[in-house]
C-alpha cells in the first residue's frame, strides 16, 4: 500500500526580552548556574508572577508576521506535571485562549509554493536545565540549573499540513527567518533558543482520516529534524506493512545511531490538568495596540524576496538565499546602495563571502569585509582594474587583513594587464612553448585552447585580461 | 462557552488555598481532576482517588481512602447542583477578580544571591540543585 506522511510541528522559540516573563531576573544565556533566579521563578511560597509587557508585544509581533488573528481576550493557565526542571511543579502556559491563532506561512519546495497553517501561538515560561554528570547511566543524581526557568517562550503549533520531511525543514527555515526578521528571537538551535518537536503519522494515500501519531523529540538541528522524520516515516511504514499498529508514544531521535527510540513513560504523566492560573489576571489586547505593532513590523522575507526579484532582477533562488537571513539581506542592500550590480553582489555574497564566513564560523555582521569594501571591489572589477580571478584573491586578502581592496591591489601589484602588446608577448611565448596543444587545436580539438589560456594566465600571474587573452590567442592559432 | 459556576467555585477555592497545603487541597485537586476530565457523574471509586493521589504526588494511607472517597463524592454532588444552574447568557469567568492587564515593563531586577536561592535545597553541589536520578519509564 502507498502511504502518505502527515506531519505537524511544535516550535518553541525563546523571546529576546531583557528580563524573564514573570519576574525581573535576567534572561542572559550562559550565566553561572542558579544566579538568575528569584522567589518568583523558583516558585517560592508567597511570590506572585507579573507579566512582562514586552513578551506580550513580541508574541503579537510573531503572530502578525505569521498572519495570525490576535486575541482580544487571552489568559494564562497552569500545566501541571512533575519534573525536576520545573520548580513550581506546574508551567505557566496558555490553554484555550492563546494570544494568536489561525495563521500560516508559505514554503517553497521543488519550485512549488505551499501554504502551511499555523493553529496557534501561545506564551509560556521555559523550564530549567538538567545537567547530567558524565556518567549518566551509573550516576544516581542529576544537577539542576534554574537560570532558564521563566525565560519567555512562544510555542508555535502548525496544522498537520506538512507532507514530507523536506517540507518540515523548509517550514522551520522559513519560520526561523520570519522570527529573526521581526526581531523577537535569536533562534539559535545550538543554544536551545529554538526547539522543535514533531508529530508524525502515516495514512493510506488519499485517506481523509489521520493515522496514530508518534511525537518526536530531541532533534537538535534542522537537518536532524529532517533525518529524524525520514527515519520515523520509514519505521512506521515497516510496522504498518507488517500488519502491525503504531503506538501513540513519544520517541526520541538518537543522532549518533540515526534511529528513533521509544521513551517509555507513565500514561498518567500526560494528564496535565490545565486550569486558569489564579495568580495572573486576563490579558485584554486592544485593536489599537495590534495596529501599532503591525506598523512597526519590518519588511518580511517573502516581501523582501519579491522586491529582489522584481526590482533587482535576481533569480528566485538567489533572492531566496539572500533573504533567508535578515542580516545577509541587510548586507546585500548596503552594498547595492553603493554599486548597482545586483547579480554580481549576490554572487559574491553567496559564494566567497558565505564560504569564508562558514569556515571561520562567523555571522555576516562580524565580516571583516564591510559592505563598503565589497562595493569598492566590485567597482574595481567592473572597471577592469582587476580580473575576476584576481578579485577572488583580493576578497580573501580583505577577509584576512580587513584592508581596502584598492590598497591590496596596489600593494601586491594586482592590476589587470589590458595592454594588448604586453599580452601578445606572453601569448606568442606560450604558443612557441606548446606546439602539441597548438597542433591539437588546429586539428579540431577545441578544448586545447583552454590549456593555452591557462598557461597565459599562469605566466601573467592571473593578471592578464582573460577576454583579451582568448581573442588574441584565437587570432594567432 | 460559559464557564460553569462550578469552575468559578474551584477558582475561588484555589485562590484561598493558594500557598497553603491543607488537607482540603486533596479534595480540591480531585474536584479539578474530575471537572477537567469531564467525567460523567458516576460514583467515584477507590481507583479514581488513587489516580488523583498519584497525579498529585500525595500519599493517602489505606485507612484514609474510604473516607476521602466519600468526601470526594459529597463534593462532587455539590458541584452537580451548581452545574444545574443555567449559564446560557453568562460570560465565561477567567478570573475571580474584575481586573485585567497587570503588566510590568521589561526591566531587569537583581536576582537572589545564589546562597540564598539554594538555602533550602535538600541537596546541592557546585551551585546546582541536586536531584535523584530521573528514570524514564
Ligand atoms: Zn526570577
Amino acid at each position: 500500500m502507498k502511504y502518505e506522511i502527515v506531519i505537524g510541528l511544535e516550535v518553541h522559540a525563546e523571546l529576546k526580552t531583557n528580563s524573564k516573563i514573570f519576574c525581573g531576573c535576567s534572561t542572559h544565556f550562559g550565566a553561572e548556574q542558579n544566579t538568575n533566579v528569584c522567589p518568583v521563578c523558583l516558585g517560592l511560597p508567597g511570590s506572585l508572577p507579573v507579566l512582562n509587557q514586552r513578551a506580550v508585544e513580541f508574541a503579537i509581533r510573531a503572530g502578525l508576521a505569521l498572519n495570525c488573528e490576535i486575541a482580544e481576550f487571552s489568559k494564562f493557565d497552569r500545566k501541571n506535571y512533575y519534573y525536576p526542571d520545573l520548580p513550581k511543579d506546574y508551567q505557566i502556559s496558555q490553554y484555550d485562549l492563546p494570544v494568536c491563532k489561525n495563521g500560516y506561512l508559505d514554503i517553497e519546495v521543488n519550485g512549488e509554493t505551499k501554504r502551511i497553517g499555523i493553529t496557534r501561538i501561545h506564551l509560556e515560561e521555559d523550564a530549567g536545565k538538567l545537567v547530567h554528570p558524565q556518567t549518566i547511566t551509573t550516576s544516581n543524581y542529576a544537577y539542576v540549573d534554574y537560570n532558564r526557568t521563566g525565560v519567555p517562550l512562544v510555542e508555535i503549533v502548525s496544522e498537520p499540513d506538512i507532507r514530507t520531511p523536506e517540507e518540515a525543514r523548509a517550514y522551520l527555515t522559513k519560520l526561523r527567518s520570519i522570527l529573526e526578521y521581526c526581531d523577537v528571537s535569536d533562534c539559535k538551535m545550538e543554544e536551545g533558543s529554538l526547539r522543535c518537536d514533531a508529530n508524525i503519522s502515516l495514512r493510506p494515500a488519499g485517506a481523509d482520516y489521520f493515522g496514530t501519531k508518534a511525537e518526536l523529540k530531541n532533534m537538535n538541528s534542522f537537518k536532524a529534524v529532517q533525518k529524524g522524520l525520514e527515519y520515523e516515516a520509514m519505521r512506521q511504514e515497516d510496522v504498518l506493512a507488517d500488519g502491525g499498529a503504531i503506538r501513540q508514544e513519544t520517541r526520541t531521535w538518537d543522532e549518533a545511531r540515526g534511529v528513533t527510540l521509544s521513551m517509555r513513560s507513565k500514561e498518567q504523566a500526560h494528564d496535565y490538568r490545565y486550569f486558569p492560573d489564579p495568580d495572573l489576571v486576563p490579558l485584554l489586547i486592544s485593536r489599537e495596540q495590534v495596529e501599532e505593532v503591525r506598523t512597526s513590523l519590518p519588511e518580511l522575507p517573502d516581501a523582501r524576496k519579491d522586491r529582489l526579484v522584481e526590482q533587482d532582477g535576481l533569480s528566485s533562488y538567489d533572492a531566496e538565499v539572500i533573504t533567508a537571513s535578515r542580516a545577509v539581506a541587510d548586507y546585500y542592500d548596503a552594498v547595492k546602495k553603493l554599486v548597482d550590480d545586483p547579480k554580481t553582489i549576490a554572487n559574491w555574497i553567496m559564494g566567497d563571502m558565505m564560504k569564508q564566513l562558514n569556515t571561520r564560523g562567523l555571522s555576516i555582521t562580524a565580516s571583516p569585509v564591510t559592505p563598503v569594501h565589497l562595493a569598492e571591489m566590485i567597482q574595481l572589477l567592473n572597471k577592469g582594474t582587476i580580473s575576476g580571478k584576481i578579485a577572488k584573491n583580493v576578497f580573501e586578502e580583505m577577509f584576512v587583513s580587513g584592508k581596502k581592496p584598492a590598497e591590496i591591489v596596489k600593494e601586491q601589484g594586482l592590476v589587470q594587464i589590458s595592454d594588448e602588446s604586453a599580452i601578445i608577448a606572453i601569448v606568442e611565448q606560450v604558443i612557441a612553448a606548446n606546439p602539441q596543444s597548438v597542433a591539437d587545436f588546429r586539428a579540431g580539438k577545441e578544448k586545447a585552447i583552454g590549456f593555452l589560456v591557462g598557461q597565459v594566465m599562469k605566466q601573467s600571474k592571473g593578471r592578464a585580461n582573460p577576454e583579451m587573452v582568448n581573442k588574441l590567442l584565437k587570432e594567432r592559432l | 462557552m460559559a464557564m460553569p459556576p462550578a469552575r468559578l467555585v474551584v477558582l475561588l477555592v484555589q485562590s484561598t488555598l493558594h500557598g497553603h497545603f491543607s488537607s482540603g487541597i486533596i479534595i480540591f485537586i480531585m474536584v479539578k481532576y474530575v471537572l477537567l476530565r469531564k467525567v460523567k457523574r458516576m460514583k467515584l471509586t477507590r481507583e479514581d482517588v488513587l489516580n488523583v493521589a498519584l497525579l498529585s504526588r500525595l500519599e493517602i494511607r489505606d485507612d484514609e481512602i474510604e473516607n476521602v472517597t466519600r468526601q470526594f463524592n459529597d463534593i462532587m454532588q455539590h458541584v452537580d447542583r451548581l452545574n444545574q444552574v443555567n449559564t446560557e447568557n453568562v460570560r465565561p469567568t477567567a478570573h475571580a477578580l474584575p481586573v485585567c492587564n497587570v503588566l510590568r515593563p521589561d526591566v531587569r531586577q537583581t536576582s537572589l544571591p545564589r546562597e540564598k536561592a539554594m538555602a533550602n535545597a535538600p541537596l546541592a553541589e557546585d551551585g546546582f540543585f541536586r536531584v535523584p536520578k530521573i528514570v524514564e519509564g
